[in-house]
């Protein structure tokens, strides 16, 4: 077994847990609230590539655009969908003073609601779309085979932790966030729209999301209504051994679940690996134990996002 | 005292006045069908249940079962069990002869032990879980599928005899009972024929996988490509398990049980080929075969507007069929005699294929099914392959 493809095939889910584990994560840092419904704004993102049929053969919608003109568009439809939520589920509750777990049964709501729409607009069947054939291709450098796709989703997911960071701390509307985050009521007596702030970071959410509907969609071309909960469940479980609150901590702890899970199964003796994910949770388990504030939290962990 | 009798009364007359109007009339014989048509099992009931409806027309035209004409009374049970159990017994009430049950045992078993319970005949029609089959609800209860692990040994013995191919490398999907049975068969079948050391290398998934990455290295490890691989699965786990591995540059043939039928993943896969899997008939863009089978879709076409997306929705009308032709031979709905005559069925030649029955076994275990190969997207029937023969057999 070479070591390298090992690597490399840990990194091909990793990249993608790291994705999701970021856009949960930019949320539980600016409300304290776990999004369980990111995963089913991907799932919208997905679907959105298709014409909203109950037939069993899918025609691209939003999939069959250019190429520009199709990223363009789902990140313009998921990131509509994170806008409604939060102004139609949350804000009301926030607003209210409603506490954390509120939000999370809310956004349990939400998630169910998404799905039923979609079950009852496409039907269970699962269907299927081929986007960005060109990178389903593999490279292979020194005898390592590597997957375009996954090349491109850990740039992508590099790329926008940087962005993200960046915008966060030296834009006007980014410190904006960070003010609402820490302090709702005080933000808003010292001349923040708080609410503005709020929506602003769903919004961004919703940007990370479309960008895993997309890569999830060129990597599996598949699409099913149920595909975004394990995501979110994998994304929250990212940013609680990542750390929470911590963007940086959000993305390595979603790349160690993927690739923690990807080395599982690929050491596993085979009766075992079955009961992979038994020995996944078993060692977030042992990795609470020990770092109960998260593996990659450093000193300034004071701070929200 | 008072008070109770009137209350009881009460509510025996809403008993009578709400069931009145569905129960069976003297000229009619009701059959149920307590399964989904919303909720996530309504891909998989769908297609049946309205199968079911042609072959009661079908019956109708004909000047009905016995006398009576038939009614297929269908409750939409929403993929729940509860409001499975409760459907089935609003049928059982309404006097149905017959339970038409879901294509998925967990799905359908709640309705399978309320019809046992009330001894009236329950058929599921594709659920190939062999617990349908083997009395572990009881003797009422009988599928027209065909037993997972037989349909996977069907599968290798074709590849094994017709194609030739003498190495194998298995994939099993474990999240779902009908994939680890299809790749158990698959392999008693194949190291029957080739020898222990034919299956080069086992290996599992999970259908929400997001990546098979680490499968692909591991078959690639073994630094020579295997004749074939079975990947036991259901979309979507399968399109992506085979958009990765053809993505890796494998390209050696996949084959697959009843779970790789219908089109529409195939765009997940573009170009597909050298696929091959197997069903009961022909899915729609697939020509079929079997005259019987062809006038079927056409009358379903006609009724629906379209043809079953899936290959599996004929076996719904065999549920009618099957119970139609017992109780023909019988001469009587009782269930005890239609149960009988069902247990004869000797490759009884129905819509579905070749029906076999025992007063032990109520699923097929030995019947034809057709092999259909796909080459750049494009399906294409090969025949139906008989176990038995070794061969692809004609009985039309």
């Amino acid at each position: 077994m070479n070591i390298v493809q090992l690597l490399v095939d840990a990194a091909s889910l990793g990249s993608q847990y790291a994705l999701v584990a970021l856009g949960i994560g930019l949320v539980f840092g600016v409300m304290r609230m776990i999004n369980f419904a990111h995963g089913d704004l991907i799932m919208i993102g997905a679907y959105a590539l298709v014409v909203p049929t109950a037939a069993d053969l899918a025609a691209p919608l939003i999939g069959a655009w250019p190429f520009p003109l199709l990223i363009a568009g789902i990140l313009c439809v998921v990131t509509l969908v994170a806008l409604a939520t939060e102004r139609f589920a949350f804000r009301a509750l926030r607003k209210r003073g409603a506490d954390g777990s509120t939000l999370l049964i809310s956004s349990f709501a939400v998630s169910y609601l998404i799905q039923s729409l979609v079950l009852f607009i496409h039907t269970g069947r699962p269907k299927s779309v081929s986007i960005f054939g060109a990178l389903t291709q593999q490279v292979t450098i020194h005898g390592v085979r590597v997957g375009l796709v996954d090349i491109v989703t850990i740039i992508v997911t590099i790329l926008l932790l940087l962005g993200l960071s960046l915008y966060l701390r030296r834009s006007r509307a980014g410190i904006e966030i960070r003010a609402a985050a820490e302090d709702f009521t005080m933000a808003r007596m010292l001349g923040v729209r708080a609410d503005r702030a709020i929506a602003l970071a769903f919004g961004l959410s919703g940007i990370l999301a479309a960008a895993v509907s997309l890569l999830y969609v060129a990597k599996t071309g598949v699409l099913d209504f149920r595909m975004g909960v394990p995501l979110a469940i994998a994304g929250f479980v990212g940013t609680v051994i990542g750390g929470m609150g911590s963007l940086p901590g959000a993305v390595l702890g979603g790349f160690s679940l993927g690739a923690a899970s990807m080395l599982l199964q690929a050491l596993l003796p085979a009766e075992l690996r079955p009961a992979r994910d038994a020995f996944v949770y078993g060692l977030v388990i042992v990795v609470l134990l020990f770092r109960p504030q998260g593996l990659f939290v450093t000193g300034n962990a004071g701070e929200r996002i | 005292m008072r008070s109770l009798n009137l209350h009881s009364m009460l509510l025996g007359i809403a008993g009578i006045v709400l069931a009145s109007p569905t129960l069976a009339a003297d000229d009619e014989v009701l059959i149920g069908a307590p399964t989904s048509f919303s909720g996530w099992m309504a891909a998989f009931d769908t297609s049946p249940t309205r199968a079911a409806e042609i072959a009661v027309d079908d019956i109708n035209a004909k000047g009905g079962l016995l006398g009576k004409k038939v009614r297929l009374v269908h409750i939409d049970t929403k993929t729940d069990p509860a409001e499975t159990s409760k459907a089935a017994q609003a049928l059982v009430r309404q006097g149905a002869k017959m339970i038409m049950t879901a294509c998925d045992f967990d799905s359908g078993a709640p309705a399978a032990l309320v019809a046992q319970a009330a001894s009236v005949i329950a058929i599921s029609s594709c659920g190939a879980d062999m617990k349908y089959g083997n009395m572990t609800i009881g003797n009422d209860v009988f599928t027209m599928a065909t037993d997972a692990e037989a349909t996977g040994r069907t599968i290798a013995d074709w590849g094994a005899k017709k194609k030739g191919w003498k190495t194998a490398y298995v994939l099993t999907d474990t999240f779902i009972e009908y994939d680890k049975s299809l790749c158990r068969g698959f392999l008693s079948r194949w190291k029957e024929l080739n020898g222990d050391q034919s299956i080069v290398l086992e290996d599992s998934f999970k259908n929400a996988d997001v990546s098979v990455a680490s499968q692909i290295s591991r078959y690639k490890d073994l630094g020579k490509p295997a004749d074939a691989m079975i990947i036991c699965s259901v979309p979507p786990g399968l399109a992506s398990a085979i958009r990765q591995f053809r993505s890796a540059g494998v390209e050696i043939p996949i084959l697959e049980g009843t779970g790789g039928d219908g089109s529409a993943w195939h765009s997940a896969v573009p170009g597909l080929s050298n696929f091959y899997y197997l069903n009961y008939s022909a899915d729609a863009g697939v020509t079929e075969p079997r005259p019987d089978a062809e006038a079927f879709f056409k009358a379903y076409e006609k009724k629906y507007n379209e043809r079953p997306g899936s290959g599996q929705g004929i076996t719904g009308y065999s549920v009618v069929q099957a119970w139609a032709k017992a109780v023909e031979r019988a001469g009587s709905f009782d269930t005890d005699k239609v149960r009988g005559e069902m247990e004869k069925f000797t490759d009884e030649p129905l819509l579905a294929g070749l029906t076999t029955f025992t007063p032990k076994l109520h699923t097929n275990v030995n019947r034809p099914m057709l092999i259909i190969s796909v080459m750049d997207s494009k399906p294409v029937p090969l025949g139906y392959y008989d176990i038995r023969k070794g061969d692809f057999v004609t009985w039309w």
